[in-house]
């Protein structure tokens, strides 16, 4: 099966196991491996990530607000491409995303922010 | 026997959902500044909206993906930033009208000045949709919505002349005040092609997993109940034209347009106007504090639903909340609702390109839609009447602001 890396892959929504939403493709790393071949190795989650895809003076506001925002260290989350179990309409990834850092976002604001208001 | 039953709850819902504050504005402002004149705008814009709803419906049933996620996975962060960015403000902005059109209507009734309603509307707003689920909040908005068919017995009750009408339904040039003409114009086509209604009309087809089968019933239900829609704005702008020209009374205020259904129906009339407005108002601001939520939530991956419990999807939850919060905010500093609601509609109409060009390329791409996508007629139409629609507003917001 061909694979196109942006029609296929870049900002296609990523699923768990249990086809929980881990977030999108915000980026794609490649490596050279032992072979010295590049490599698509991971996925990447995250406002740096995202901030770096925009034309060179949007960059440094976006990288801010994602660093301001962002309650953890603001390091992009990277996700093996070797755990993909499915790719189609989204990108099935065999991680837990209750545990995965990828939603450490969502943890925060959901035990520090809505765990707080009544009815939640 | 059960496809009948949803068909009919499907239009019920559209015609109870359609009116708010901005066709309700924008048709009593046109009706009183130019007759029947200015009923093709509303023609045209009920068309054009009749176009959208049906393709949203049917991109969400066949590429099970709501507009918002669509447009992400087709054109990409950057662009998709442009979208979320100016839809998210005019989000904020169209609330902002309906948080004043429902302030409105409880001063209209209590006395109590508009601004000090503000919040206590907002915290409705946020209650239901903290507590409700999408079912309660689209089926119960809307039947209670159903209120506002008051403009069409009123209308009736008024026997306009059905010919003069019917010409007001082709487009003519104006006869007087050319530059309000065509600002009153547009801003009937951004109050009816509502893009925050497409983003929040998808995501439910997607939360009630709609498939390729719900394709005709989803055709049958967006124009029936779209142009039942309609037929409300053009009552609306018939009972204005009928009560206020004669009086030779030009709106200005929210509380003119208030006295609209009193000649007719008396001072029940009075409450039910204040009714039907609130009613229409508290319907849409759930819609679009929703949509707002949904566009962000589906753009960037997370995970959203208005059934869950707000723990469970607690960033969306924040969105809304916040949506509602900046909606209030404008409010209770008490710029006047009918400025920002008239203003607010123009913009719409001038920012409409940046969700329907990529949304029409959506629905012409097989990727997306398979075998389902777009015939050249709807292409057209729509084409033609947001180039229509942003060509009025670029001319004519400047003109506007400047001699306003």
């Amino acid at each position: 099966m061909d694979i196109a890396v942006v029609r296929d892959l870049l900002d296609k929504q990523l699923v768990d196991r249990e086809n929980e939403p881990l977030g999108r493709v915000d980026g794609i790393v490649m490596s050279y491996g032992a072979d010295d071949a590049p490599r698509l190795t991971h996925f990447e989650i995250g406002a740096q990530t995202l901030a770096r895809r925009l034309p060179r003076p949007f960059q440094g506001t976006v990288a801010w607000l994602g660093h301001r925002l962002s309650p953890r260290d603001s390091q992009p989350y990277r996700l093996e491409v070797s755990r993909i179990i499915h790719l189609g309409r989204t990108i099935e990834i065999d991680i837990d995303a209750a545990r995965s850092a990828a939603r450490a976002t969502e943890r925060w604001i959901r035990d520090h922010i809505v765990a707080h208001i009544p009815g939640s | 026997m059960k496809k009948l039953l949803e068909i009919t709850l499907g239009i019920v819902t559209s015609i109870g959902g359609f009116l708010e504050v901005g066709s309700l504005a924008t048709a009593a402002q046109a009706g009183a500044a130019f007759g029947f004149q200015l009923i093709w705008a509303i023609v045209l814009g009920t068309i054009c909206l009749i176009f959208l709803v049906e393709m949203s419906g049917r991109l969400a049933a066949v590429s099970k993906r709501p507009l918002a996620g669509a447009m992400r996975d087709r054109f990409g962060y950057p662009f998709f930033l442009i979208v979320v960015v100016t839809m998210s403000i005019l989000g904020v902005l169209v609330l902002a009208s309906e948080l004043g059109g429902l302030s409105l209507a409880l001063q209209l009734v209590t006395g109590i000045s508009f601004p000090w309603w503000a919040p206590l509307g907002a915290f409705a707003a946020w209650l239901l949709l903290w507590k409700g689920t999408f079912s309660i909040i689209e089926k119960g908005a809307s039947l209670l919505g159903l209120v506002t068919l008051v403009f069409v017995v009123a209308a009736l009750k008024l026997h306009p002349d059905w010919a003069r009408a019917a010409a007001g339904a082709l487009p003519s040039m104006p006869r007087h005040e050319p530059l309000h003409y065509w600002f009153i114009a547009v801003s009937i086509l951004g109050a009816s092609i509502a893009p925050y209604l497409l983003f929040f009309y998808s995501a439910g087809a997607v939360e009630d997993g709609w498939n390729d089968s719900d394709v005709p019933v989803n055709r049958i239900t967006a124009t029936l109940g779209m142009s039942f829609g309609g037929t409300l704005s053009i009552a609306v702008l018939i009972v204005a034209a009928l009560v206020f020209v004669p009086r030779g009374i030009r709106i200005e205020r929210f509380d003119q347009i208030a006295l609209m259904l009193t000649p007719m129906l008396g001072r029940p009339g009075f409450f039910l106007f204040a009714a039907a407005l609130g009613i229409a108002c508290f319907g849409a601001m759930l819609e679009i504090a929703l949509s707002v939520a949904y566009l962000i939530a589906q753009g960037f991956g997370w995970k959203w639903s208005e059934d869950a419990r707000p723990r469970d999807v607690a960033r969306f939850s924040l969105v809304y909340t916040a949506t509602l919060v900046g909606g209030a905010l404008i409010v209770m500093i008490g710029v006047d609702p009918l400025a920002i609601t008239l203003m607010s509609m123009a913009i719409t109409g001038a920012l409409l390109p940046i969700a329907i060009v990529p949304f029409l390329i959506l629905m012409n791409d097989r990727h997306f839609v398979g075998q389902y996508g777009n015939g050249w007629i709807s292409n057209g139409v729509v084409c033609a009447i947001v180039a229509l629609a942003f060509v009025l507003a670029v001319v004519s917001i400047p003109l506007e602001l400047m001699g306003g």
